[in-house]
Parts: C-alpha cells; structure tokens; sequence
C-alpha cells in the first residue's frame, strides 16, 4: 500500500479547540445561509417587531426626542441580542439527553457543550447578522441618522457578541438540566421570558420601575441586553468596563457550570447497548 | 349539515384522545401546562410594568390590554388545541409525505391540520380564561359572552390565513421555515397595543400580514360591542376560507409524491 494513501487517526483530529471551534462555526454557518428567503423573512419579522415599537415609543414619548432615541436604541439592541436559532439549544440538547443520541456525541473526539455551542453559534450566527443589518437600517430610516459615533459603534458590536454568546451558553444551561427532568422545553419558555422581562425587549430598562431594576442589576438576562443596551444610550466609561467585566464574568461562570452539570448529568446516562 | 357535525365530533375526539395521551405522563402534563400558564403570566407581568410607566398609549390602557389577552390567548388556544398540526403543513408538503393524508377517507387537510396535538396550548387556554373571568368580573360582565364570540373569530382567521401561506409550499420550495416565520409574524401584533400601528405600519397589517383583521375586528366587536365588527370580521374569515380551498385545490395537482407508502402484496 502507498504510504501517502494511509492517514494517521491522529493527524484527522485537530490538536487546536480555537482551530475545531472556527471549522464547526463555519461548517454550519455555510449549512444555514444555503436557505436565503428564510433568513430574509426572519429578518423582515424583526424588521416588523421593531418598526412596531418604533411606533409605540414614538406616541409615547411625542416630544422628547432624546427619549424617544435611547428607548428605541435600547430595544433594537435587545431584540439583536436575542436572534437565536430555533429549536433552541436548551430544547435541542434536552431532547439529545431524553432520546439518548448525547451517548454518540460523547464517541465524538471533541468536548459535547463546546461542539454543541461552536455548531449552534454558527446556525445563529447568519440570522444574527441579517438581524442586525436590519436593526442598522430600521435605526437609519426612523431617526434619520445611526446614533452611534465611530468609537462607540466598536464598542456596540462587542457587547452585541458577547450578548449573543451569553445568551446561548444560558440556553446550553438550561439544556443540560434535561438530565435531571423529562422535557426543557418548559425552561426554555422561562428563559425566554426572563429575558423578555429583565433583557428589555419590550420596555428598556431604564423605563422599568427602581425595584425591578434592583433587582435584575446583575441577572444574566440583563447583563446580555439590557444593561449594554443602557451603556450605550447612557455612555460613561465606568459603566462600559463594569458590563464588559460582567458579560465576561457571566460567561465564564455559564460555562464553568454547565461544563459540571454535564460532567455530573453524565453518570446518570445509560446506554441500552443498540449503537 | 350532518356532514359538519361529523367533522366537528371528529375534531374534539382527536383533541381528547390527545389530551388522554399526554394525561398518561402526570408530571409532564402538569409542568407543560404550568410553564405555560406562567409563561402567559409573565409577558402580561412585562406589560403592566410598561402601563405603570406609561398610564395610557393613545387611549389605550392596561383595560384593553386585559381584554385583548383575554380575547387571543383563548383564540390562540383556540387554533393550536384542535389544529396542532398547522406549522407542519408546509413541511409535510415539501418532504413529499402528504401521501399518508391524501389516502385516508376525510378531507386531507383537516386530517393535516389535526395530526398533531400540542398540549402546552392548554396553558394558554386556562391563562385565557382565567383573564376572561377576570375582565368580565372586573369591567363588564357581557365580555363573558363577546370574548368568546370574539375569540372563536381571531380563531377562524388566524387558522385559515396560517394554512394559506403553509400550502403556499405547494408553489414555491423549501418554504416550511418561512411559513413558520409569517405564523410568527401574524400572532405578534395580537400582543401589543393595537392603537400603536399607524400610518405605514398599519397598511402593512390590513394587507402583506392582515393581523388587524383577524385581531382588530373582533377586539372592536368585544370592546364596543359592534355588530358591524362582527360581520367584517366573519366577511373577511369567508374571503380567506374560499381563498384557501382554491388553492388547495390547485396546488395538490402540482403535489409530488415523496414515495413514502409501501403496499404490501402478500
């Protein structure tokens, strides 16, 4: 046999979890954008969602234009933050735990919550991007201009991802819990609706009352949405570099617990043998 | 007539065979329909945040918005609870497995339509109720007998504008998740204040997404008690009802088999 034609199992797995993390990201990102009129209708429903609230907040708030301009910021910048795949990742993997298919992903040479998490990054990844060209034009057309200069639009855009990533790594949470009860769609509903109330996906956070605000200050939902959200329309530098620290924190803190949950939910999988 | 009524019957002992299913599963059924319920209590727990900043939005109060939660989350129930099946039209059609409907003896798209029983739904209909008795103690007692009426209105229309654009895959291909995204599109407007869509917006609703005709009419029936709502409302059900049973029939004669029948010969 030619010794060219013989490949080593070795050489066939990449050494680099940067390196498998960017090949599961594209691979499903170039599986996804292959439907274009989906990824378009899904952008033209946000694009709907946020010319409504354009309109709400544009009656309510009739002749105090600042207002008007970080309320509709704020939510455009919440409703970017949640442009994630459906079905969910925390319905995904608790389906994978109740039908057993987890057991072939722990054959697999590469980590299950990181190869779980690169893959679905990737499928949200194009519905991420349509959404926020469209949250750009929606803010362009209803306030004649983007409100953010050059340095703060840098800054926007790394809140957005790490807003993004968050918000899946509390699904992928969520998701791992399926080891310990039948079905997750049931927190997957209370996820989002956690994050429609603390996230500020209908009424920002600065417009929420004391309490609430107290009390979400540094709640996942709203350290991913909100909490930029307000940075920004409200800047000072001091609070950048706390959300950024939070964001960053929240995320490390996710991963750390679901990388145990599922190190523990684990031991609890019985395989019946019919691989 | 008899006809109907044998379709009717048909409908509500497929709704209670699903319901039996699921009551097999205790704990499930009982969390599903919780979550839910909890769910439909939260998003209305974001709105009287909202009214607790904004006491009114041209006119609209926290009032309309108890009526108008009341109204669809019962319509909602409404649809999903007989017609689970409604979101898997387009994929049925487009993975070719139409067959196993298309030879059974009663309309094929009822048969589609009723092919699935999705029980958190009954989440929504409690949380509908429950608002409905609420509103009827709390500001008139009539809405008791309008919110349904109104209800099973925003129903028909929800339903029969959802399956138009679900066999809208008979034409063109791969359009199952789009079909789910106008599903989406269509319901979202039942959940804001409807004296918010002006101008373009409100073109937009009454013609691509004609939410406000299927949500609008009968929430102007329930609150002012307007005949006349009733009837556009009803006028507009037919339209589209007739629309849709065209095109059912011209589009299953472009209907491609996907194979998936085997007849056995022994």
């Amino acid at each position: 046999m030619n010794s060219a034609t013989v490949v080593s199992s070795e050489k066939l797995v990449p050494s680099s979890p940067i390196i498998v993390g960017s090949a599961l990201i594209k691979v499903s990102f170039l599986d996804r954008i292959t439907n274009i009129s989906d990824l378009l209708l899904g952008g033209l429903l946000h694009l709907l969602r946020l010319v409504i609230f354009g309109s709400v907040y544009s009656l309510l708030l009739r002749g105090n234009h600042d207002s008007f301009i970080s309320a509709f910021c704020a939510i455009a910048f919440a409703q970017t933050v949640l442009s994630i795949e459906r079905p969910l990742l925390c319905t995904r993997i608790g389906e994978e735990i109740r039908d057993d298919t987890i057991s072939m992903h722990f054959l697999k040479p590469t980590n299950y919550l990181f190869q779980s998490v690169a893959t679905y990054i990737g499928r949200s990844l194009p519905t991420f991007l349509v959404n926020m060209f469209f949250s750009i034009g929606a803010l362009i057309v209803v306030l004649g201009h983007f409100p953010l200069n050059g340095t703060l639009s840098i800054w926007a855009l790394i809140l957005l991802v790490n807003g993004f990533v968050l918000n899946i790594l509390i699904n992928a949470f969520f998701g791992i819990l399926g080891f310990w009860t039948h079905d997750t769609s049931g927190f997957a509903f209370l996820n989002e609706k956690m994050m429609l109330l603390f996230g500020g996906l209908i009424v920002p956070l600065v417009f929420l009352p004391q309490i609430v605000q107290d009390v979400a200050l540094f709640a996942p939902w709203t350290i991913a949405s909100a909490q930029p959200a307000k940075v920004l329309t409200h800047y000072s530098e001091n609070d950048l570099l706390k959300v950024l620290i939070f964001q960053l924190l929240w995320i490390i803190g996710t991963w750390a617990i679901s990388s145990y949950l599922l190190m523990r939910g684990s031991r609890r999988l019985f395989r019946a043998g019919d691989l | 007539m008899s006809r109907f009524s044998s379709y009717v019957q048909l409908t509500f002992l497929q709704m209670w065979m699903g319901l039996k299913s699921a009551w097999r599963y205790r704990t499930s059924f009982y969390i599903e329909t919780l979550t839910m319920v909890i769910n439909d209590v939260l998003l209305f727990c974001v709105w009287i945040l909202f009214f607790h900043k904004f006491s009114s939005l041209n006119g609209w109060t926290i009032r309309e918005t108890q009526i108008l939660f009341a109204m669809h989350a019962t319509a909602f129930a409404f649809v999903i609870l007989p017609f689970g099946g409604i979101l898997d039209v387009a994929r049925n059609i487009n993975e070719g497995s139409l067959d196993q409907f298309l030879t059974q003896p009663r309309s094929s798209l009822w048969r589609i339509l009723t092919s699935h029983f999705r029980l958190n739904v009954l989440g929504d209909l409690i949380f509908g109720i429950g608002m409905m008795i609420f509103v009827a103690f709390h500001y008139q007692w009539q809405l008791i007998f309008f919110v349904p009426l109104g209800a099973i209105c925003e129903a028909w229309g929800i339903l029969m504008v959802a399956t138009f654009v679900q066999l809208l895959a008979l034409f063109i291909s791969r359009f199952e998740q789009a079909s789910v995204h106008y599903f989406w599109a269509l319901e979202a407007p039942a959940l804001y204040p409807q004296n918010a869509f002006v101008g373009g917006v409100r073109v937009f609703l009454f013609t691509v997404v004609p939410a406000l005709w299927i949500v609008k009419m009968p929430f102007r029936f329930v609150t002012e008690h307007g005949v006349n709502y009733f009837f556009i409302a009803i006028a507009f059900d037919i339209f589209i009802t007739i629309c849709v049973v065209l095109l059912l029939k011209t589009g299953l004669r472009r209907y491609e088999s996907g194979n998936l029948i085997h007849v056995n010969r022994f």
